[in-house]
């Protein structure tokens, strides 16, 4: 039995600020008196527009993960199932999440609200809560739990002021815990990051 | 640049009267060698002339133009009867010998020493000069040679321009006041 | 006549300083005898002021004011940011001059952020540390100060003789773009947000 699970990341950006004009002190003087000092202003500006940026597993479109099942292990939770297809190993996904307009905000949602789904008649669903998901760092950039109904919305740490940069390896399992059908079962799970 | 024949005065400065004042060669009567300079005003005072370099403009390359008093430019004779421009210097030349025994007349200047102030110095290469009107003395720079050529001329004839002295403030120079003097020469063999 | 022979020992006795007058030295000079020479004296006076000048931008009372805008898809990815305006010497670089002429000019930065760094007026947004502003110089006798949010390093530019200092140079600046800052407008020309760099040129 085939699970594919799909991954999708959307990054919702966000907009820039602006730049100013100005008023004077002098550029250029002469001093023909002890002691013996000249003084001139020169003025900065940086503008740092806003932005997101929001990575899971592969650079560019739709990770695949794949959790092939062994017969003699089908419904043993006690054997949950790595997958192939992972860009951090076979079963893990590279994450990074970096923004500077506030607190980011990571929410899954799945393909249907009946797990993935098999094309074989007369076949079930399997629970989107029957893949784990796990991160390396828990703490700072939690995996958000999948579920029929989408997942846990997780809130990445804010590293400073208004900056998030934060990245993670996202290791993910099929927990076994159910009997299907013998078949392939899809679903893709999108995670979206906002920002404020 | 006109050259004039002269029978006497009156009719040299009639002539004269209606030529510029900046430049002039004027043909004068042959006779006993002799020679004769000047350089500024007439009498016994060197005149002196005046470079005041300003603070927001020192060494930016723009010249300096010097100063000078009316005398150092007052006209010369008949043959000049108008002053230099204001600020100007006039340089002034005389060169006779008999019709039977030309000469030939050198003005140079010296201009190979410095303007110094305490240990400080000025070379006379930071200047040059701006003949106003003529080309019996071109403008130019001093060279920095004892001996600068400026005009050779003819017997018998009188030769004057006026000259306004330049500092090239291209280079700038520890404050102080810094005096210095040229020496013109006119030779005939 | 003897003129000439007086007045050719007087020229060569005269030298440095303003010689006296000499009564001898009537103008015209006249020579009458073969070889005939006559000298005529002029006397030249340049009165040097002691000064400082120094120039950092626009050759004028307006201040410079450069602006760097950094791409929204390299926030802090240290490619370095130049100024797209605000130059006097190209957009991102500035005309220096520095000229005195008594004794060694040291060049002292300084800026308006009290130590913090320059800020967008929002303490929440933090502030860009001036370490991230790098600049260069075009002529190593006249380096550019490195900037710190304490104020930075002083500079002494090369004499071009004793006592003189006549030095140019364009200095040409940079926004590092090491670290992701909050979004926003960091300094300007409100000194309030720590974005004013002011260069002292001081001198014996």
């Amino acid at each position: 039995m085939k699970t594919n699970l799909k991954i999708k990341a959307l990054v919702a950006a966000v907009a820039a600020a602006s730049a100013f004009g100005g008023t004077a002190q002098a550029a250029q003087g002469t001093d023909t008196s002890s002691p013996y000092s000249v003084a001139n202003n020169v003025n900065l500006s940086i503008v740092v527009p806003g932005f997101l940026f929001f990575r899971v597993g592969a650079p560019a479109g739709t990770s695949t993960l794949t959790f092939s099942v062994p017969d003699t292990d089908i419904g043993n939770p006690a054997v949950p199932v790595a997958a192939t297809g992972g860009d951090a190993g076979a079963s893990a996904l590279n994450v990074e999440v970096r923004g500077n307009v506030g607190q980011i905000t990571i929410t899954p949602t799945v393909s249907s609200a009946t797990g993935l789904t098999s094309l074989t008649p007369g076949n079930g669903t399997i629970d989107f809560a029957q893949i784990a998901t796990t991160s390396s760092q828990n703490a700072t950039l939690a995996a958000p739990a999948l579920a029929n109904t989408g997942g846990s919305v997780v809130t990445p740490t804010i590293n400073g002021n208004r900056v998030t940069n934060r990245t993670a390896v996202w290791t993910f399992s099929y927990l076994n815990a159910t009997v299907p059908g013998e078949g392939t079962y899809s679903g893709v799970a999108t995670y979206t990051a906002t920002a404020p | 640049m006109t050259i004039r024949g002269l029978a006497g005065y009156g009719l040299a400065a009639a002539l004269a009267a209606a030529l510029p004042a900046s430049a002039l060669t004027v043909v004068v009567a042959d006779g006993t060698p002799e020679i004769a300079l000047r350089v500024g005003a007439p009498g016994g005072t060197i005149s002196l002339v005046t470079f005041a370099v300003a603070a927001a403009t020192a060494g930016n390359s723009t010249p300096v133009l010097g100063t000078t008093n009316v005398a150092a430019g007052s006209s010369q004779g008949a043959n000049f009867p108008t002053a230099c421009p204001a600020n100007n210097v006039r340089v002034w030349t005389r060169a006779r010998s008999t019709l039977a025994t030309p000469r030939v007349a050198t003005l140079t200047v010296n201009g190979s020493g410095n303007l110094t102030s305490g240990g400080n110095s000025i070379p006379f290469t930071n200047f040059d000069w701006i003949t106003s009107g003529g080309t019996e003395i071109a403008s130019g720079a001093f060279s920095g040679s004892p001996s600068q050529a400026l005009l050779t001329f003819n017997t018998s004839r009188e030769i004057s321009v006026c000259k306004r002295f330049r500092f090239l403030n291209t280079t700038v120079y520890p404050s102080g006041t810094y005096n210095g003097q040229l020496i013109y020469t006119l030779q005939m063999p | 006549m003897k003129t000439a022979a007086c007045l050719l020992a007087i020229a060569v006795a005269a030298g440095a300083g303003l010689p006296v007058h000499d009564a001898r030295a009537e103008q015209p000079g006249t020579d009458a005898t073969a070889p005939f020479l006559v000298n005529a004296r002029l006397n030249f006076r340049v009165t040097y002021p002691r000064f400082l000048r120094f120039r950092v931008g626009a050759a004028s009372t307006a201040v410079n004011h450069l602006v760097f805008n950094v791409p929204a898809a390299g926030v802090g990815n240290s490619a370095p940011v130049s100024a797209t305006s605000g130059g006097d010497a190209g957009a991102s670089a500035l005309n220096i001059e520095v000229v005195g002429n008594n004794g060694q000019v040291t060049i002292t930065p300084t800026n308006s952020s009290g130590g913090l760094g320059i800020g967008t007026g929002n303490a929440a947004d933090g502030r860009i540390d001036y370490n991230q502003i790098q600049t260069t110089s075009s002529v190593p006798q006249l380096p550019p100060p490195v900037l710190s949010n304490a104020g930075g390093t002083p500079v002494q530019p090369t004499l071009s003789s004793a006592l003189v200092t006549q030095r140019t140079a364009v200095w040409t600046y940079s926004y590092l773009n090491q670290t992701i800052p909050s979004a926003g407008t960091y300094g300007g020309t409100t000194a309030s947000r720590g974005g004013r760099v002011t260069y002292t040129a001081t001198m014996p």
